[in-house]
């Protein structure tokens, strides 16, 4: 028996999925990319300021199948603040004669996603994954272009595939633990973890990690900038935070699952950096690089159960902020140029110096350059999961520190394109969300303490809800 | 935290947050970041005004600290430490930082650089404000580095010109040699603290007494590359390569005084921390110094170059001051020192930047001459500079140079009369190159068309001057205040002895013979020079300490050793680095294979690795090797 209380909690949400509608009917009256776009970003900056106000109090609404908290607030942050660059990023974008439809699907999606990750209820989340998967195919062939249904059909063709995973994982849940509820113990282990299994696949898939990474070149590579920003940050966001959910409340699986996502986390962020090396086309290369950070980013697994248990949850807010910035930022700039060939950076220091040094600032950011959001992101990160002392934990973190290494090469490749080759010589239009994304990532990445201290002081309340197993 | 932290914060927040605007606004009007920079010290002059007479009338020290990376275990406390010693320090640096960016607005309005001038001066000033301000030594060290990196960037500043470059990077080594004892000098204090050290207050908790010498020396090792003193204090002279006032300012009133600075900031923590030992080496550092700087100031003709050695020399007296070993006293004496020495020498570099600027930049004494006449305030003003230098009675240098060397009569006589002799000497050259730029005919032709500079250069000139002139009114006051006895007055005069004479004696015969062989026309320089060629070609080649430091330690030691680590570098690593990079690079290639770009393939890879990770999953559980 489900009952809705609270529900003034989640007027979040509920702004996004108003605003939809509101874009869906303005579309009746004009087509106008300008006006839409401001509704929705309107609307989804309402919904970034009432999660900010959200406040760190604990709720559970429907008798614990929605918990917010600090933790939610979060990472509805993360999700939120690239969801809005993209969201923005469309009114530049060349998209489609019918930006309406556009800008309701995308609501939709980012409505669906602060959902997914405040449920603890196995079926709620599924709904809401999904409520985020079939949106996000129709915004993937949106252009109608060639690439961009290519690109939509291997989104959907993977999708459909891991939602069979996901539904067989959750019914063998049930048949383990007789609850859908997250937490629950269960009665049978080995189907528990056969369950467990089947679950990091089926949800995985949306997180580009190591052998599920094959849609995720072509799809990013083929939509559109916005979509390829919006798929590979706010939709990575929340499938990481939905696997957080799942697995930190199951801690019988702990042990079992710091080995599983050792070994996805060094060979995805080995793949994606050694795959990256060998493209000339910048897209491309960010879509790699892309899988390389989800690798990085799935590293915050091996934390689980520890007492490194509220760093990690910090450092992984902290770098899925700074992700955020960079891969959106990254992506959107490419909305600039014409064709993303790595030639056709060259020269960019004289061509619009402004762009240059903002696109240097994220690639740097992106390897991990001190200075930047992207090097404390990883740096907290790793440090939580080294302070966890397991050997284990020490190769995960040698791994990654050496890949981080390794893709200073292809970063710093596009940056001496950029800054030291001598080719085009038509300026560059200036994209004020990459000045933006550049901008932040410095800022908070030298104020980083203050995030830091914002993390700590709604993070108290998370501690007692989430792991009540700890 | 509290206003008076904030505003603290702010002393040196303020110029530091603004640099880059100077910069910045310079590209929309060069002009604008001339007003801007000025404006920032200035701010920061009145900030720390209002907070060192807050702090006379309600003595409570401003202490806030909080932890830098609270990531780390170790608690690293970044902050402000705001005692009576750092207010006095802050007071003189905004104070005469502020006089010489002032003198800066005319002195470098033809620059077409001066946006980035302004802008190095305003980080430099913040930067030594931080250092004074800071309350752990970390934080210190990271504002002494970002002075040695203004220093060198400033030196430099017209690095079209050789000379300037190659002494920027001389000045940036060589300090450098002394932070490498300074850092290990932290390091040893945190480790014999055990951790208490972080924070500069906590420096006490070093029990042992060899562990405080070692401590003690090794700061004292960054202090004498900071501060100049010997074997490290080549680097000052070249520096004069930079600007007049970056000379002035570097060389008078902040970055050399860091060195002494750190000492009296330790010694004022406990005075214990200063072994007899270290207070030994500490004095006779000094008395060095002095007797070789006061000897090289004596033969060079170059007029920055004499105020350099000067310079080496007056610093000289306040580590000597410190090896005393006479508790606060020794600090009173050092920092009083400090503060008039600040005046005067900023005072003697900014009048021999106004006729520098009067003479076309000609800076050979020799062609020099008569120049009273043609500016009679600079003039003045460095006779001023000059009286004060040498300690004439009633200027400041008498009150605090003589306070210590009749101090150190009780310590030993010894030190005693080569602290004398140093005095001696330092009126000698001083009033050479006075009587030789004032006094006899123009000895070349832009000396003889030279003018009296404009009313903006002036104004800090003789402000400076006055100060030079009276600071003596303060000196009880001053000692009161920084020894944090309570104040009877402002004003007031150390009673004298009768052993201040004999400084006083050998002062104004110094004087006399100064006139005697250079005021007017005469043969005894080269009778003398000619007389002990040896002993002036000695001195004449400054001990041959930089052609030791340059044949032997650079071009024998350092660059040999790095033709080594280089070869290594090359081979070994280089070559380790190029395969990992050759080998990535062809195994992306073969990797990239399996990216078809067929759909039903990735399916197929998904479902190979879903059956590999639930078979690795049972294997697990079933060999039990986690539990």
């Amino acid at each position: 028996m489900i009952i809705l209380g609270n529900y003034d909690y989640l007027w979040n949400v509920f702004v996004l999925f108003i605003g939809a509608f509101v874009a869906l009917f303005v579309s009746l009256v004009t087509e106008n990319r300008i006006v839409l776009v401001t509704i929705g970003g309107i609307f989804a900056a309402a919904s970034l300021i009432l999660s900010l106000l959200q406040g760190s109090t604990a709720v559970s609404i429907g008798n614990g199948t929605i918990l917010l908290s600090g933790f939610s607030e979060l990472f509805f942050i993360a999700i939120l603040v690239p969801g809005l660059l993209s969201l923005v990023g469309i009114a530049k974008s060349p998209v489609s004669k019918k930006p309406g439809l556009m800008i309701f699907i995308f609501l939709v999606s980012l409505g669906f996603m602060l959902l997914a990750i405040t449920t603890h209820n196995l079926l709620f989340i599924f709904v809401a994954f999904e409520g985020v998967s079939i949106p996000t195919y129709v915004l993937a062939a949106y252009g109608k272009s060639d690439s961009e249904l290519e690109a939509a059909v291997k989104y959907f063709i993977i999708g459909a595939f891991s939602t069979g995973l996901i539904v067989f994982g959750i019914s063998l849940y049930y048949i383990a633990t007789g609850s859908l509820m997250l937490g629950a113990a269960p009665s049978f282990q080995n189907i528990y973890f056969l369950a467990m299994g089947l679950l990091v696949f089926g949800f995985g898939f949306k997180l580009a990690i190591f052998p599920l990474h094959g849609w995720a070149i072509d799809t990013y590579t083929g939509t559109s900038n916005p979509i390829s920003s919006y798929l590979s940050t706010s939709s990575k966001i929340m499938t990481l935070v939905v696997l957080f959910n799942i697995f930190f409340n199951s801690p019988s699986f702990f042990p079992y699952l710091k080995i599983i996502f050792a070994i996805i986390a060094i060979l995805t962020m080995t793949f994606g950096n050694v795959v990256a090396i060998s493209q000339n086309n910048v897209k491309r290369m960010l879509a790699y690089s892309s899988i390389a950070q989800a690798g990085y980013l799935s590293v915050v697994f091996l934390a689980a159960g520890t007492g490194a248990y509220n760093l990690a949850v910090i450092s992984l807010f902290m770098y899925a902020l700074a992700y955020g910035f960079m891969k959106g930022g990254s992506f959107l700039a490419l909305d600039s140029l014409g064709n993303y060939d790595i030639e056709n950076f060259s020269g960019m220091w004289k061509r619009n110096p402004v762009f240059a040094i903002s696109f240097a600032i994220l690639l740097l950011s992106l390897a991990g350059f001190p200075g930047t959001l992207g090097f404390i992101g990883k740096y907290f990160l790793f440090l939580s999961v080294l302070s966890t002392g397991t050997p284990l934990a020490y190769l995960v973190v040698i791994v990654s520190v050496i890949n981080s290494v390794v893709s200073f090469y292809y970063y710093g490749r596009v940056i001496m394109y950029m800054f030291w080759r001598d080719g085009k010589k038509e300026r560059v239009p200036n994209n004020y969300l990459l000045y933006t994304s550049a901008l932040m990532t410095v800022l908070l990445g030298v104020l980083y303490f203050l995030v830091y201290a914002f993390a700590q002081n709604i993070i108290p309340t998370i501690a007692p809800i989430l792991v009540g197993g700890l | 935290m509290d206003l008076s932290t904030i505003l603290t914060f702010l002393i040196f927040g303020l110029p530091l947050i603004g640099f880059p605007f100077v910069i910045g606004i310079g590209y929309i009007k060069k002009n604008y970041s001339m007003y801007l920079g000025t404006a920032l010290i200035f701010f920061s002059f009145l900030i720390t005004l209002y907070l060192f007479f807050s702090y006379t009338v309600n003595g409570t020290v401003i202490q806030y600290s909080f932890n830098w990376l609270p990531s780390l275990p170790a608690i690293i406390p970044l902050g402000v430490y705001a005692d009576n010693l750092s207010m006095i320090m802050a007071l003189m640096v905004s104070f005469v930082g502020f006089l010489i960016i002032l003198f800066s607005v005319g002195y470098m309005k033809e620059d077409p650089n001066r946006h980035v001038f302004f802008g190095e001066m305003v980080l430099f000033t913040s930067s030594m404000l931080g250092l004074v301000l800071a309350s752990s030594l970390l934080m210190l060290f990271i504002f002494w580095e970002l002075v040695g990196l203004c220093s060198y960037l400033l030196i430099g500043f017209w690095h079209y010109k050789p000379n300037a470059a190659s002494a920027a990077k001389k000045a940036f080594i060589v300090t450098r040699v002394g932070d490498v004892f300074f850092i290990a000098g932290i390091g040893a204090a945190i480790l014999y603290s055990s951790g208490g050290a972080l924070s500069i207050s906590g420096l006490g908790a070093i029990h042992l007494e060899w562990q405080r010498t070692i401590v003690a020396l090794l700061l004292f090792g960054g202090a004498i590359g900071k501060s100049a003193q010997f074997p490290l204090h080549v680097w000052i002279p070249d520096a004069m390569e930079g600007p007049t006032t970056v000379s002035a300012l570097i060389h008078a009133a902040t970055m050399v005084t860091a060195g002494v600075y750190l000492m009296a900031r330790v010694y004022s923590i406990d005075t214990s921390l200063l072994t007899p030992t270290a207070l030994t080496v500490i004095l006779y550092v000094g008395v060095v110094t002095i007797i070789l700087s006061g000897l090289i100031g004596l033969v060079v003709n170059d007029i920055k170059r004499i105020l350099a050695y000067s310079t080496i020399g007056q610093i000289g007296y306040m580590v000597a001051a410190l090896g005393l070993g006479l508790g606060v006293t020794s600090i009173g004496l050092s920092i009083y020192q400090l503060e008039a020495h600040a005046f005067f020498k900023a005072l003697l570099f900014l009048a021999a930047g106004s006729i520098l600027h009067a003479v076309m930049n000609v800076r050979d004494i020799n062609k020099m001459g008569g120049l009273w006449k043609k500016m009679p305030v600079t003039v003045t003003a460095m006779l001023v500079g000059a009286l004060a230098l040498s300690g004439f009675p009633g200027f400041a240098g008498f009150f605090s140079k003589d306070s210590i060397i009749t101090a150190s009569y009780g310590v030993s006589v010894f030190a005693w009369s080569l602290l004398a002799i140093g005095g001696f000497l330092t009126t000698l050259y001083a009033f050479r190159m006075f009587f030789k730029v004032a006094l006899g005919k123009p000895r070349s032709d832009p000396a003889e068309h030279a003018h009296e500079s404009s009313w903006i250069m002036l104004i800090p000139i003789v402000i400076l001057a006055a100060f030079s002139a009276i600071f003596g009114i303060f000196q009880q006051g001053f000692y009161d205040f920084v020894e944090n006895k309570p104040v009877t007055g402002a004003f007031g005069i150390a009673p004298l002895t009768l052993t201040d004479m004999v400084p006083v004696i050998l002062m104004l015969a110094g004087m006399g013979i100064a006139y005697y062989v250079w005021g007017r026309n005469s043969t005894i320089p080269q009778k003398v020079t000619s007389g002990a060629s040896d002993f002036y070609l000695l001195v004449k080649n400054k001990f041959y300490l930089d052609v030791f430091f340059t044949n032997v330690i650079a071009e024998r030691g350092v660059i040999g050793l790095s033709a080594v680590s280089d070869g290594f570098e090359r081979k070994a690593i280089g070559g380790l680095v190029d395969a990992s990079g050759k080998l990535f690079q062809n195994s992306g290639k073969v990797l990239r294979k399996i990216q078809t770009g067929l759909a039903r393939q990735y399916a197929l890879i998904i479902l190979i690795g879903l059956i590999l990770a639930l078979l690795l999953l049972r294997i697990l559980m079933l060999s039990g090797v986690i539990h």
